[in-house]
Protein backbone atom coordinates (compact mmCIF):
# COMPACT_ATOMS: atom_id res chain seq x y z
CA UNK A 1 0.00 0.00 0.00
CA UNK A 2 1.98 3.64 -1.03
CA UNK A 3 1.45 6.20 1.72
CA UNK A 4 -1.34 8.08 -0.48
CA UNK A 5 -3.50 5.40 -0.48
CA UNK A 6 -2.52 5.05 3.60
CA UNK A 7 -3.71 8.46 4.70
CA UNK A 8 -6.30 7.97 2.13
CA UNK A 9 -7.70 5.22 3.95
CA UNK A 10 -7.95 7.10 7.19
CA UNK A 11 -9.75 10.08 6.63
CA UNK A 12 -12.67 11.34 9.00
CA UNK A 13 -15.50 11.28 7.71
CA UNK A 14 -17.14 14.31 8.26
CA UNK A 15 -20.51 13.96 6.53
CA UNK A 16 -22.82 14.69 9.24
CA UNK A 17 -20.81 18.24 9.80
CA UNK A 18 -21.64 18.64 6.44
CA UNK A 19 -25.35 17.70 6.85
CA UNK A 20 -25.59 19.29 10.52
CA UNK A 21 -23.45 22.05 9.53
CA UNK A 22 -22.25 21.61 12.84
CA UNK A 23 -19.00 19.89 15.03
CA UNK A 24 -19.78 19.74 18.88
CA UNK A 25 -16.91 18.44 19.34
CA UNK A 26 -13.43 19.63 20.40
CA UNK A 27 -14.89 22.50 20.74
CA UNK A 28 -12.30 25.23 21.91
CA UNK A 29 -12.47 26.10 26.16
CA UNK A 30 -11.32 29.69 26.89
CA UNK A 31 -12.02 29.56 30.68
CA UNK A 32 -12.28 27.05 33.64
CA UNK A 33 -15.62 25.50 34.28
CA UNK A 34 -16.85 28.85 36.24
CA UNK A 35 -20.28 29.87 36.28
CA UNK A 36 -20.09 30.57 32.53
CA UNK A 37 -17.70 28.85 30.25
CA UNK A 38 -16.14 30.80 27.94
CA UNK A 39 -16.05 29.46 24.03
CA UNK A 40 -14.75 31.43 21.03
CA UNK A 41 -15.03 34.59 23.00
CA UNK A 42 -18.46 33.82 24.13
CA UNK A 43 -20.08 32.63 27.56
CA UNK A 44 -21.85 29.38 27.44
CA UNK A 45 -23.97 27.69 30.32
CA UNK A 46 -21.98 24.58 30.35
CA UNK A 47 -24.03 21.25 31.23
CA UNK A 48 -21.93 18.95 29.07
CA UNK A 49 -18.77 18.56 31.84
CA UNK A 50 -18.93 15.71 34.52
CA UNK A 51 -18.42 18.73 36.98
CA UNK A 52 -21.21 16.90 39.25
CA UNK A 53 -19.88 18.70 42.66
CA UNK A 54 -18.90 21.50 40.81
CA UNK A 55 -15.38 21.56 42.67
CA UNK A 56 -13.17 21.47 39.44
CA UNK A 57 -12.66 25.52 39.97
CA UNK A 58 -13.08 25.10 43.62
CA UNK A 59 -10.14 27.66 45.21
CA UNK A 60 -9.44 24.83 47.94
CA UNK A 61 -8.16 22.35 45.42
CA UNK A 62 -6.18 24.85 43.18
CA UNK A 63 -4.52 25.84 46.11
CA UNK A 64 -3.90 22.33 46.86
CA UNK A 65 -2.37 21.68 43.35
CA UNK A 66 -0.65 24.96 43.16
CA UNK A 67 1.47 23.69 46.53
CA UNK A 68 2.34 20.87 45.31
CA UNK A 69 3.77 22.43 42.08
CA UNK A 70 5.33 24.53 44.59
CA UNK A 71 7.32 21.28 45.97
CA UNK A 72 7.40 18.77 43.60
CA UNK A 73 7.50 20.64 40.56
CA UNK A 74 5.15 19.78 37.08
CA UNK A 75 6.06 16.28 36.68
CA UNK A 76 8.81 13.60 38.03
CA UNK A 77 9.45 12.06 34.39
CA UNK A 78 9.31 8.87 35.04
CA UNK A 79 7.24 5.41 35.39
CA UNK A 80 5.83 4.89 39.00
CA UNK A 81 7.73 1.61 39.32
CA UNK A 82 11.19 3.63 38.90
CA UNK A 83 11.05 7.06 40.44
CA UNK A 84 7.67 8.78 39.52
CA UNK A 85 5.93 8.00 42.79
CA UNK A 86 5.76 11.11 45.34
CA UNK A 87 4.94 10.21 48.38
CA UNK A 88 1.74 11.42 48.28
CA UNK A 89 0.76 8.41 45.59
CA UNK A 90 0.88 6.29 48.52
CA UNK A 91 -0.82 8.21 51.34
CA UNK A 92 -3.59 9.25 48.91
CA UNK A 93 -4.09 5.74 47.69
CA UNK A 94 -4.32 4.98 51.65
CA UNK A 95 -7.26 8.06 51.85
CA UNK A 96 -9.30 6.59 49.03
CA UNK A 97 -8.97 3.14 49.95
CA UNK A 98 -10.76 4.45 53.11
CA UNK A 99 -13.23 6.89 51.21
CA UNK A 100 -14.86 3.98 49.00
CA UNK A 101 -14.24 1.33 51.74
CA UNK A 102 -11.91 -0.65 50.23
CA UNK A 103 -8.31 -2.32 51.52
CA UNK A 104 -5.75 -0.89 48.55
CA UNK A 105 -5.20 1.74 45.66
CA UNK A 106 -3.28 2.44 42.88
CA UNK A 107 -3.65 5.33 40.71
CA UNK A 108 -3.26 5.15 36.54
CA UNK A 109 -2.74 8.10 34.19
CA UNK A 110 -6.50 7.99 33.19
CA UNK A 111 -9.88 5.27 33.60
CA UNK A 112 -9.45 4.03 30.45
CA UNK A 113 -6.03 2.33 31.04
CA UNK A 114 -6.78 1.62 34.55
CA UNK A 115 -9.64 -0.29 33.11
CA UNK A 116 -7.58 -1.82 29.96
CA UNK A 117 -4.39 -2.68 32.10
CA UNK A 118 -6.97 -4.37 34.76
CA UNK A 119 -8.21 -7.12 32.34
CA UNK A 120 -4.57 -6.86 30.80
CA UNK A 121 -3.13 -8.45 33.78
CA UNK A 122 -5.63 -10.89 35.65
CA UNK A 123 -7.18 -12.44 32.73
CA UNK A 124 -6.16 -14.92 30.37
CA UNK A 125 -7.67 -16.73 27.57
CA UNK A 126 -9.16 -19.64 29.28
CA UNK A 127 -11.69 -17.20 30.99
CA UNK A 128 -15.10 -15.95 30.59
CA UNK A 129 -15.83 -11.77 30.89
CA UNK A 130 -19.42 -11.36 31.53
CA UNK A 131 -20.12 -7.89 30.92
CA UNK A 132 -23.05 -5.09 31.16
CA UNK A 133 -23.97 -4.75 27.49
CA UNK A 134 -24.35 -0.97 28.16
CA UNK A 135 -20.50 -0.97 29.81
CA UNK A 136 -18.11 2.43 28.53
CA UNK A 137 -15.66 1.43 25.50
CA UNK A 138 -12.74 1.44 28.03
CA UNK A 139 -14.05 -2.09 29.53
CA UNK A 140 -15.14 -3.25 26.47
CA UNK A 141 -11.91 -2.67 25.26
CA UNK A 142 -10.06 -4.27 27.98
CA UNK A 143 -12.10 -7.26 27.95
CA UNK A 144 -11.56 -7.93 24.21
CA UNK A 145 -8.03 -7.61 24.29
CA UNK A 146 -7.75 -10.13 26.39
CA UNK A 147 -9.00 -12.62 23.67
CA UNK A 148 -11.29 -14.51 26.02
CA UNK A 149 -14.86 -15.71 25.50
CA UNK A 150 -16.93 -12.79 25.98
CA UNK A 151 -20.71 -12.73 27.39
CA UNK A 152 -22.68 -9.22 27.47
CA UNK A 153 -25.85 -9.31 28.99
CA UNK A 154 -28.80 -6.96 28.78
CA UNK A 155 -28.25 -4.16 30.70
CA UNK A 156 -29.03 -4.28 34.53
CA UNK A 157 -30.72 -7.87 33.54
CA UNK A 158 -30.50 -9.74 36.47
CA UNK A 159 -31.93 -12.78 34.63
CA UNK A 160 -29.44 -12.08 31.53
CA UNK A 161 -26.68 -12.42 34.28
CA UNK A 162 -27.88 -15.30 35.88
CA UNK A 163 -28.10 -16.87 32.57
CA UNK A 164 -24.70 -16.23 31.75
CA UNK A 165 -23.47 -17.45 34.46
CA UNK A 166 -24.81 -20.79 34.53
CA UNK A 167 -23.35 -21.40 31.36
CA UNK A 168 -19.96 -20.01 32.65
CA UNK A 169 -18.34 -22.64 35.04
CA UNK A 170 -16.59 -24.53 32.27
CA UNK A 171 -13.98 -21.31 32.31
CA UNK A 172 -11.12 -21.08 34.66
CA UNK A 173 -12.13 -17.45 35.94
CA UNK A 174 -14.70 -15.78 35.52
CA UNK A 175 -15.42 -12.39 35.48
CA UNK A 176 -18.87 -10.12 35.93
CA UNK A 177 -18.49 -6.22 34.81
CA UNK A 178 -20.63 -3.87 35.33
CA UNK A 179 -20.77 0.18 35.76
CA UNK A 180 -22.11 1.56 38.82
CA UNK A 181 -24.09 4.59 37.02
CA UNK A 182 -24.36 4.72 33.40
CA UNK A 183 -23.30 7.58 32.20
CA UNK A 184 -25.44 8.31 28.93
CA UNK A 185 -28.76 7.77 30.65
CA UNK A 186 -28.20 7.85 34.26
CA UNK A 187 -29.40 4.37 35.37
CA UNK A 188 -27.57 2.88 38.02
CA UNK A 189 -26.69 -1.15 38.39
CA UNK A 190 -28.23 -3.39 40.96
CA UNK A 191 -24.87 -4.19 42.55
CA UNK A 192 -25.55 -5.97 46.05
CA UNK A 193 -27.84 -8.38 43.77
CA UNK A 194 -25.06 -8.96 41.23
CA UNK A 195 -22.18 -9.24 44.18
CA UNK A 196 -25.02 -11.73 45.33
CA UNK A 197 -24.94 -14.07 42.03
CA UNK A 198 -21.17 -13.62 41.87
CA UNK A 199 -20.87 -15.28 45.05
CA UNK A 200 -22.91 -18.02 44.34
CA UNK A 201 -21.01 -18.79 40.92
CA UNK A 202 -17.55 -18.33 42.15
CA UNK A 203 -17.32 -15.09 39.68
CA UNK A 204 -15.08 -12.04 40.65
CA UNK A 205 -17.18 -8.73 40.02
CA UNK A 206 -15.72 -5.94 38.53
CA UNK A 207 -17.48 -1.96 39.19
CA UNK A 208 -16.41 1.14 36.97
CA UNK A 209 -17.35 3.52 39.25
CA UNK A 210 -16.44 6.46 37.67
CA UNK A 211 -19.64 8.34 37.48
CA UNK A 212 -20.39 7.34 40.86
CA UNK A 213 -17.97 8.00 43.29
CA UNK A 214 -18.10 11.40 44.93
CA UNK A 215 -21.73 11.45 43.50
CA UNK A 216 -24.32 8.87 45.34
CA UNK A 217 -24.52 7.15 48.30
CA UNK A 218 -25.81 9.18 51.44
CA UNK A 219 -21.52 10.32 51.73
CA UNK A 220 -20.83 10.37 47.98
CA UNK A 221 -18.83 7.74 48.88
CA UNK A 222 -19.66 5.95 45.61
CA UNK A 223 -21.81 2.43 44.54
CA UNK A 224 -20.29 0.97 47.39
CA UNK A 225 -22.08 2.93 50.34
CA UNK A 226 -25.03 3.40 47.97
CA UNK A 227 -25.68 -0.30 47.49
CA UNK A 228 -25.04 -1.22 51.30
CA UNK A 229 -21.99 -3.56 50.61
CA UNK A 230 -20.25 -4.74 53.40
CA UNK A 231 -16.67 -6.22 52.87
CA UNK A 232 -16.85 -6.14 49.23
CA UNK A 233 -14.33 -8.67 47.55
CA UNK A 234 -14.38 -7.77 44.28
CA UNK A 235 -12.57 -4.95 42.04
CA UNK A 236 -13.29 -1.66 42.15
CA UNK A 237 -12.36 0.82 39.41
CA UNK A 238 -12.89 4.58 38.92
CA UNK A 239 -12.76 7.92 36.97
CA UNK A 240 -11.06 10.57 39.22
CA UNK A 241 -12.08 13.60 36.26
CA UNK A 242 -15.75 13.49 36.81
CA UNK A 243 -17.19 14.10 40.43
CA UNK A 244 -13.37 14.35 41.82
CA UNK A 245 -12.66 17.28 39.09
CA UNK A 246 -9.10 15.98 38.65
CA UNK A 247 -7.54 13.39 36.02
CA UNK A 248 -6.90 9.71 35.78
CA UNK A 249 -8.25 6.51 37.23
CA UNK A 250 -7.71 4.63 40.49
CA UNK A 251 -8.25 0.90 40.87
CA UNK A 252 -9.23 -0.55 44.39
CA UNK A 253 -9.37 -4.11 45.91
CA UNK A 254 -7.70 -6.31 48.35
CA UNK A 255 -4.16 -4.78 49.11
CA UNK A 256 -2.42 -8.24 47.46
CA UNK A 257 -4.03 -7.67 44.24
CA UNK A 258 -3.42 -4.22 44.17
CA UNK A 259 0.68 -4.90 44.70
CA UNK A 260 -0.25 -7.51 42.10
CA UNK A 261 -0.69 -5.11 39.70
CA UNK A 262 1.52 -2.71 40.71
CA UNK A 263 4.28 -4.94 38.81
CA UNK A 264 2.24 -6.79 36.67
CA UNK A 265 -0.19 -4.32 34.66
CA UNK A 266 1.39 -3.11 32.32
CA UNK A 267 -0.90 0.18 31.64
CA UNK A 268 0.97 1.28 34.95
CA UNK A 269 3.89 0.62 34.66
CA UNK A 270 5.43 1.59 31.84
CA UNK A 271 3.39 5.10 31.87
CA UNK A 272 4.46 8.10 32.96
CA UNK A 273 3.11 8.29 36.73
CA UNK A 274 -0.08 10.91 37.45
CA UNK A 275 1.66 14.04 38.21
CA UNK A 276 1.87 15.38 42.13
CA UNK A 277 -0.21 18.38 41.40
CA UNK A 278 -3.34 16.38 40.30
CA UNK A 279 -2.82 13.41 43.53
CA UNK A 280 -2.76 17.07 45.68
CA UNK A 281 -5.79 18.05 43.85
CA UNK A 282 -7.60 14.45 44.35
CA UNK A 283 -6.80 14.79 48.16
CA UNK A 284 -8.62 18.43 48.46
CA UNK A 285 -11.94 17.03 46.78
CA UNK A 286 -11.97 14.03 49.23
CA UNK A 287 -11.35 16.48 51.93
CA UNK A 288 -13.83 18.52 50.64
CA UNK A 289 -16.85 15.95 50.13
CA UNK A 290 -16.22 14.36 54.11
CA UNK A 291 -17.18 17.85 55.39
CA UNK A 292 -19.31 19.55 52.50
CA UNK A 293 -21.35 16.47 50.54
CA UNK A 294 -24.64 17.39 52.58
CA UNK A 295 -24.65 20.43 51.13
CA UNK A 296 -22.85 20.16 47.76
CA UNK A 297 -24.95 16.85 46.99
CA UNK A 298 -28.60 18.37 48.00
CA UNK A 299 -27.82 21.49 45.50
CA UNK A 300 -26.95 18.82 43.01
CA UNK A 301 -29.86 17.02 42.82
CA UNK A 302 -32.35 20.13 43.34
CA UNK A 303 -30.63 21.49 40.44
CA UNK A 304 -30.90 18.29 38.46
CA UNK A 305 -34.50 18.02 39.09
CA UNK A 306 -35.46 21.22 38.99
CA UNK A 307 -33.95 20.65 34.92
CA UNK A 308 -35.35 17.45 34.74
CA UNK A 309 -39.21 18.53 35.92
CA UNK A 310 -38.60 21.72 33.59
CA UNK A 311 -38.21 19.52 30.34
CA UNK A 312 -40.71 16.92 31.29
CA UNK A 313 -43.07 19.68 31.51
CA UNK A 314 -42.22 21.25 28.17
CA UNK A 315 -42.69 17.98 26.35
CA UNK A 316 -39.43 16.33 26.21
CA UNK A 317 -38.70 12.34 26.07
CA UNK A 318 -36.97 12.55 29.38
CA UNK A 319 -34.77 9.42 29.46
CA UNK A 320 -35.60 8.12 33.16
CA UNK A 321 -32.29 8.12 35.53
CA UNK A 322 -31.21 7.02 39.23
CA UNK A 323 -28.15 9.72 38.83
CA UNK A 324 -28.19 12.82 38.63
CA UNK A 325 -28.23 13.41 34.85
CA UNK A 326 -30.57 14.44 32.36
CA UNK A 327 -31.00 12.90 29.20
CA UNK A 328 -33.73 13.65 26.17
CA UNK A 329 -33.86 11.22 23.93
CA UNK A 330 -33.37 12.64 20.15
CA UNK A 331 -33.14 9.95 17.51
CA UNK A 332 -31.54 9.87 14.57
CA UNK A 333 -27.58 10.95 14.88
CA UNK A 334 -28.77 14.12 12.32
CA UNK A 335 -31.62 14.91 14.33
CA UNK A 336 -29.03 14.62 17.98
CA UNK A 337 -26.44 16.86 16.42
CA UNK A 338 -29.12 19.61 14.83
CA UNK A 339 -30.45 19.25 18.55
CA UNK A 340 -26.77 19.97 20.10
CA UNK A 341 -26.06 23.13 17.49
CA UNK A 342 -29.93 24.79 18.30
CA UNK A 343 -28.65 24.92 22.27
CA UNK A 344 -25.26 25.67 20.99
CA UNK A 345 -26.47 28.73 19.11
CA UNK A 346 -28.84 29.58 22.25
CA UNK A 347 -25.75 29.59 24.46
CA UNK A 348 -25.90 25.81 25.95
CA UNK A 349 -23.05 23.47 25.79
CA UNK A 350 -24.76 19.65 25.89
CA UNK A 351 -23.20 16.59 25.35
CA UNK A 352 -24.62 14.86 22.18
CA UNK A 353 -24.91 11.13 21.72
CA UNK A 354 -24.77 9.10 18.49
CA UNK A 355 -24.12 5.58 17.47
CA UNK A 356 -21.88 3.89 17.79
CA UNK A 357 -22.19 5.10 21.51
CA UNK A 358 -25.51 4.47 21.71
CA UNK A 359 -27.99 1.98 19.62
CA UNK A 360 -29.04 3.92 15.92
CA UNK A 361 -31.53 6.47 16.19
CA UNK A 362 -31.87 6.42 19.75
CA UNK A 363 -29.05 9.28 20.38
CA UNK A 364 -29.54 11.16 23.31
CA UNK A 365 -28.61 15.07 24.41
CA UNK A 366 -26.65 14.43 28.32
CA UNK A 367 -27.49 17.11 30.52
CA UNK A 368 -25.41 17.54 33.81
CA UNK A 369 -25.78 20.41 35.80
CA UNK A 370 -22.88 21.03 37.85
CA UNK A 371 -23.33 22.27 41.50
CA UNK A 372 -21.19 24.94 41.30
CA UNK A 373 -23.63 27.45 38.61
CA UNK A 374 -25.58 29.47 40.13
CA UNK A 375 -29.56 29.10 40.49
CA UNK A 376 -30.17 32.05 37.93
CA UNK A 377 -28.32 30.28 35.46
CA UNK A 378 -29.95 27.18 35.07
CA UNK A 379 -32.93 28.97 35.27
CA UNK A 380 -31.72 30.47 32.03
CA UNK A 381 -30.88 27.60 30.42
CA UNK A 382 -34.91 26.05 31.33
CA UNK A 383 -36.12 29.36 29.73
CA UNK A 384 -34.27 28.81 26.58
CA UNK A 385 -34.95 24.72 26.47
CA UNK A 386 -38.45 26.26 26.58
CA UNK A 387 -37.92 27.96 23.66
CA UNK A 388 -36.50 24.63 21.89
CA UNK A 389 -39.45 22.49 20.22
CA UNK A 390 -39.25 18.88 21.57
CA UNK A 391 -38.53 16.62 18.41
CA UNK B 1 -41.25 -24.90 17.88
CA UNK B 2 -38.82 -25.28 15.21
CA UNK B 3 -35.23 -23.67 14.50
CA UNK B 4 -36.58 -20.83 13.37
CA UNK B 5 -39.11 -19.81 15.46
CA UNK B 6 -36.52 -20.63 18.63
CA UNK B 7 -33.76 -18.70 16.89
CA UNK B 8 -36.10 -15.57 16.62
CA UNK B 9 -37.50 -15.97 19.80
CA UNK B 10 -33.80 -15.45 21.03
CA UNK B 11 -33.29 -12.76 18.70
CA UNK B 12 -35.78 -11.40 20.85
CA UNK B 13 -34.70 -12.09 24.39
CA UNK B 14 -31.27 -11.33 23.45
CA UNK B 15 -31.30 -8.07 22.27
CA UNK B 16 -32.99 -4.53 22.52
CA UNK B 17 -34.98 -5.37 19.14
CA UNK B 18 -38.73 -4.02 18.85
CA UNK B 19 -39.24 -4.65 15.01
CA UNK B 20 -41.25 -7.73 14.08
CA UNK B 21 -39.01 -10.24 13.18
CA UNK B 22 -38.85 -12.61 9.91
CA UNK B 23 -36.60 -14.92 8.76
CA UNK B 24 -35.75 -12.90 5.72
CA UNK B 25 -35.25 -10.14 7.91
CA UNK B 26 -31.52 -8.16 7.83
CA UNK B 27 -30.07 -8.58 11.12
CA UNK B 28 -28.61 -5.06 10.92
CA UNK B 29 -30.66 -3.04 8.37
CA UNK B 30 -34.18 -4.11 9.66
CA UNK B 31 -33.41 -4.72 13.26
CA UNK B 32 -30.49 -2.84 14.06
CA UNK B 33 -28.10 -5.29 15.71
CA UNK B 34 -25.32 -4.02 16.81
CA UNK B 35 -22.05 -6.59 17.59
CA UNK B 36 -22.95 -6.46 21.03
CA UNK B 37 -26.39 -8.00 20.36
CA UNK B 38 -25.39 -10.65 17.66
CA UNK B 39 -22.74 -11.61 20.51
CA UNK B 40 -25.73 -12.02 23.01
CA UNK B 41 -27.73 -14.23 20.52
CA UNK B 42 -24.63 -16.69 19.51
CA UNK B 43 -24.20 -17.10 23.13
CA UNK B 44 -27.61 -17.81 23.90
CA UNK B 45 -27.80 -20.06 20.46
CA UNK B 46 -24.96 -22.03 22.11
CA UNK B 47 -26.39 -22.43 25.48
CA UNK B 48 -29.64 -23.55 23.77
CA UNK B 49 -28.06 -26.25 21.89
CA UNK B 50 -24.47 -26.97 24.01
CA UNK B 51 -22.71 -25.89 20.42
CA UNK B 52 -19.73 -23.59 19.68
CA UNK B 53 -20.27 -21.54 16.80
CA UNK B 54 -16.91 -20.15 15.00
CA UNK B 55 -16.09 -16.91 15.21
CA UNK B 56 -15.93 -16.51 11.23
CA UNK B 57 -19.54 -17.79 10.81
CA UNK B 58 -20.82 -15.16 12.76
CA UNK B 59 -19.14 -12.33 11.14
CA UNK B 60 -21.26 -13.73 7.75
CA UNK B 61 -24.93 -13.65 9.60
CA UNK B 62 -26.30 -10.88 7.44
CA UNK B 63 -30.15 -12.20 8.01
CA UNK B 64 -31.99 -14.57 9.99
CA UNK B 65 -32.05 -16.80 7.85
CA UNK B 66 -28.24 -16.90 7.76
CA UNK B 67 -28.51 -17.92 11.40
CA UNK B 68 -30.91 -20.77 10.71
CA UNK B 69 -29.05 -22.29 7.81
CA UNK B 70 -25.51 -22.00 9.52
CA UNK B 71 -26.55 -23.90 12.59
CA UNK B 72 -28.77 -26.15 10.73
CA UNK B 73 -26.20 -27.37 8.64
CA UNK B 74 -23.04 -27.18 10.75
CA UNK B 75 -24.22 -27.55 14.32
CA UNK B 76 -26.98 -29.12 14.62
Amino acid sequence: MSLKQFYDNHIFDDSLKQKTLFNPYYVNVQSGLDDALMIDGKEFINLAANNYLGLANDERLKKAAINAIQKYGQSLCATPIASGCADLFESLSQKISNFVGLESSVFYPSCYQANNGLFQAIAGKDDVIIIDRFSHSSLVEGARTVGCKLRPFLHNNMASLEKNLQHSSKHKQIFVVTESVFSTEGSIAPFAGIVELCKRYDAVPVIDDSHGLGVIGKRGRGIIEHAGIVNYEGIYTASLGKAMANQGGVVCGKKSLIDYLKYNSSHLIYSTAITPSILAGIQAVIEIIESEFDVIGKRMWYYRNKLRDALIEFGFDVKHAEAPITSILTGSSEETILFAKHLYQKGILATPFIYPSVPENQGVIRMIVGANLKEPTLDKAIEILKTLKPI
Amino acid sequence: MNLEEKIINLIKENSNCKSEIYRHSNIIDDLNIDSFDRLMIVNAIEDEYSIEVNTSDIEKFKTVNDIVIAIESRYL
